[in-house]
């Protein structure tokens, strides 16, 4: 469960995020939406302590993220797959994370084979394509086997297949009981794969609802159309004439 | 794991191996130097010889000091600049036990390094000098004054590149204020002749460094500081970068 209430960021004089409040509850893959600039990754930084609040609180399972000792026990992130460093093999960058929190050195060799980087993990992770880097990131957020996962744009260079394996896996986490909170542009895999939606617009909260019922306020019933729909007007950056 | 990251990336041992190297010779060639400066001095001034200032003092250690400074500065702005940073964040959201361990580690590795150059460097200008048949003393407060300082410089310099480099978080702008405090600063300020430019100077690294290593019986000019207060500044700098970084990090957004 992650818990967010009346969450504000700001950057000098530019408002981030303004007064989320919302839940992202176990057992459900949760997409998290928004045009480009909207909040999502100030958001997710915001949940997993990296950035700290202007007010507001964000929990991860009742508890505030900073200050923990065993982060990838508690929940476990994707946020950039370049987060990384160039010069370390993946096995390298894994057993590294899994150290810190304690983690055995078989959880690194499952997570490589669930990640499909087994034959990969001794390159130098500089080598890897944004693809591998995506998958060398997912199998950094399972390695903690954590009750709570965020993914911030999984899918981005993924090739088909790929694309597949992340379907799957969100559907098989949130079938074990798992949080998942997943941000994405592609409206159609959305579509096919989150169970409830949350939706920001210009920093703040413009939808919280199952993904059927937000569908439905489209007259087509098209996903892709509902969120055009509603984020209309609090696109920030929008190409000309592209209404 | 701090400790983890310096393994598996073999530069900064390859770095800090190389200034082993480099430093020996160094020593080999100042031992020579020295024996150079005791041969042309009058016989009346022969016993106010400092046997150590051939090899412990000089520019030529400054380059030591950026190489220490760097390599600390790299274990911070490496990261800032890779977004590692976050996925260690991520993984130990303690941040000030993260940044408390990446000194530790940092510190140790250097203080080995500084140590293997303060005890071969003397080493060798005692073999080189004893081999003229100059005598040395050995052992005594001086000595271990000047052992222990030089050991205590590279760690020292790697916290405040440390230091540094999490304020600053840009490798290049770091290792231009890491110039600007070892070199520029202490050298630039010592020239100047009044009372705060003196005091600036003399809290520099290099300088109260230079005045620690002092072992014979020198003529000391130019406001030299006391070797109490020298002292006290290498643990203020020790003690400050360390609370910079870990005060720092902990707080900042990533």
């Amino acid at each position: 469960m992650i818990e967010v209430n009346h969450l504000t960021k700001r950057f000098g004089q530019v408002h981030a995020v303004r007064n989320l409040t919302f839940r992202v509850r176990p057992g459900l893959v949760t997409g998290f939406l928004g045009p480009n600039g909207a909040g999502k990754t100030t958001t997710l930084r915001l949940i997993l302590g990296l950035n700290t609040p202007t007010s507001g609180t964000a929990t991860v399972g009742g508890r505030q993220f900073r200050g923990l000792g065993t982060g990838l026990r508690h929940a476990g992130a994707l946020l950039d797959a370049g987060d990384i460093h160039p010069g370390r093999s993946g096995y390298a960058h894994l057993w590294a994370l899994a150290r810190s929190n304690g983690l055995p050195r078989h959880r690194v060799d499952e997570v490589l084979g669930e990640t499909g980087l087994t034959s990969a993990a001794r390159r130098r992770a500089g080598t890897y394509s944004l693809g591998m880097r995506q998958r060398l990131g997912i199998a950094a957020a399972l390695l903690g086997d954590p009750p709570v996962l965020l993914f911030d744009e999984p899918l981005n260079g993924l090739d088909p297949e790929g694309v597949r394996w992340i379907r799957t896996l969100l559907r098989r986490l949130a079938a074990e009981g798992r949080t998942v909170f997943v941000s994405s542009h592609l409206m159609s895999e959305m579509a096919q794969t989150a169970d409830h939606l949350i939706v920001l617009g210009c920093g703040e909260l413009v939808a919280n609802q199952p993904l059927k019922d937000f569908a439905a306020r489209s007259a087509t019933g098209d996903l892709e159309d509902a969120f055009m729909e509603l984020t209309a007007v609090s696109t920030e950056y929008r190409t000309g004439g592209a209404r | 794991m701090p400790g983890d990251r310096d393994r598996s990336l073999r530069s900064t041992g390859g770095t800090l191996t190389a200034l082993v190297a480099v430093y020996l010779y160094l020593a080999y060639r100042g031992a020579q130097d020295g024996y150079q400066v005791w041969q042309s001095m009058p016989q009346d001034l022969r016993p106010d010889f400092d046997p150590a200032h051939g090899v412990f003092g000089g520019p030529a250690w400054m380059l030591a000091m950026i190489v220490a400074g760097a390599v600390g500065a790299m274990t911070v702005t490496g990261e800032h600049s890779t977004g590692l940073l976050r996925a260690t964040f991520a993984a130990v959201p303690a941040r000030r036990t993260v940044a408390a361990a990446k000194c530790g580690v940092t510190a140790a590795a250097l203080t080995v390094t500084g140590a293997i150059i303060a005890a071969g460097s003397y080493a060798i200008n005692q073999a080189v000098l004893s081999s003229h048949h100059i005598s040395i003393p050995v052992g005594g407060a001086a000595t271990a004054r000047l052992l222990a300082a030089t050991t205590l410089l590279f760690p020292l310099c790697a916290l405040a590149g440390m230091a540094l480099g999490t304020v600053i978080r840009n490798t290049p702008a770091t290792i231009v204020a890491i110039c600007v405090l070892f070199v520029f600063t202490p050298l630039a300020f010592k020239s100047a002749s009044t009372r705060w430019t003196v005091d600036t100077a003399n809290a520099m690294p290099f300088s109260f460094w230079t005045r620690l290593t002092v072992t014979g019986q020198p003529h000391l000019v130019g406001g030299a500081e006391s070797v109490p207060a020298a002292w006290t500044a290498l643990v203020a700098w020790l003690a400050a970068s360390a609370i910079i970084v870990i005060s720092v990090m902990g707080w900042r957004d990533v």
